[in-house]
């Protein structure tokens, strides 16, 4: 429910920005599943989460920036029993999202790259969608629902 | 990432302690590739009880030695698997070419037909 642009749903939120440098990938995953850890989700959804984060941060990485370097934007929000987590770059865009999101499809091969990202991410999260624009870049945004943190944490904490 | 690797008669063992991801599967194919120069070796076995996770990125590593080996008419096996890794393993189908284990005694027994 959104009232005065505020969505009174939300619990919590946290946005994080870095460099497109390899290291950061797991200081992202890591960063995120403490973050989401506020839900009291199973170690498996905390898993499942982690994933997902370090193959949408890894293809801001190598495929949004390739050899340059630019910002990654990890944003994500808590909701009463949904965990929301979006991974944006400023980077090359990708021109067919279909295809991008088929398994095995992989634009570098020749980087041992196997194609299984997105299909990782759709399979361990709940809802995935891309959105992207050539030379703008992308953003990716998972949702998983966590059922276990219903009436867990207090909505004005 | 930590890397240890030994060679038992023909099969190549390599012991993996920490996280691959893009990050590290570098170091982790370098690493496995120099080793792969010696022709004697037929097999390789990936001890995975001490990796604490893995995405894509390593399936590409895995996909690319067992691309090697099975030209040499070896197997890739890999041993210890955590639950994360499991469900990369069965998202990619990866049991289908790669044989899993609880214990690295078992891998190298079934390993090369010894
Ligand atoms: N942030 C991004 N910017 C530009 N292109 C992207 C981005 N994310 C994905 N793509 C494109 O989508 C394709 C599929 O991505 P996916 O993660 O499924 O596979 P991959 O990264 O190529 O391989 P893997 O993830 O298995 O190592 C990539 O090869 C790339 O062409
Ligand atoms: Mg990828």
């Amino acid at each position: 429910m959104i009232q005065g642009g505020i969505d009174m749903d939300k619990i919590n939120e946290m946005r994080l920005r870095f460099l497109s440098k390899s290291s950061n990938e797991s200081f992202a995953r890591v960063t995120i599943a403490a973050f989401a850890s506020q839900m009291d989700p199973t170690l498996g959804e905390i898993s499942d989460i982690k994933t997902a984060i370090s193959e949408a941060v890894t293809n801001a990485i190598i495929h949004g920036y390739e050899d340059k370097t630019g910002y990654v934007e990890v944003y994500a929000a808590i909701y009463p029993n949904k965990f929301v987590v979006e991974v944006s770059d400023e980077g090359v865009g990708i021109d067919d999202i279909e295809k991008a999101r088929q398994p095995l499809y992989t634009s570098k091969p020749e980087l041992e790259r196997s194609g299984m990202g997105f299909t990782v991410m759709e399979t361990f999260m709940d809802e995935l969608k891309v959105i992207s624009a050539i030379n703008q870049g992308t953003k990716v945004r998972m949702v998983k629902y966590i059922r276990s943190s219903i009436n867990k944490i207090g909505r004005s904490e | 990432m930590q890397i240890a690797g030994k060679k038992i008669n023909d099969i190549l063992v390599v012991s993996l302690e920490g996280e691959l991801d893009h990050h590290t599967a570098g170091e982790v194919r370098e690493y496995i590739d120099n080793l792969l120069e010696d022709p004697t070796i037929r097999n390789l076995i990936i001890d995975m009880k001490k990796l604490k996770f893995m995405d894509s990125s390593g399936l590409g590593v895995l996909l690319g030695r067992y691309k090697i080996i099975s030209r040499r008419g070896g197997e890739l096996g890999v041993v210890g698997i955590n639950t994360q890794i499991d469900r990369i393993f069965v998202v990619s189908g990866l049991y289908k070419i790669i044989k899993a284990y609880d214990d690295l005694k078992q891998a190298l027994n079934d390993t090369g037909g010894y």
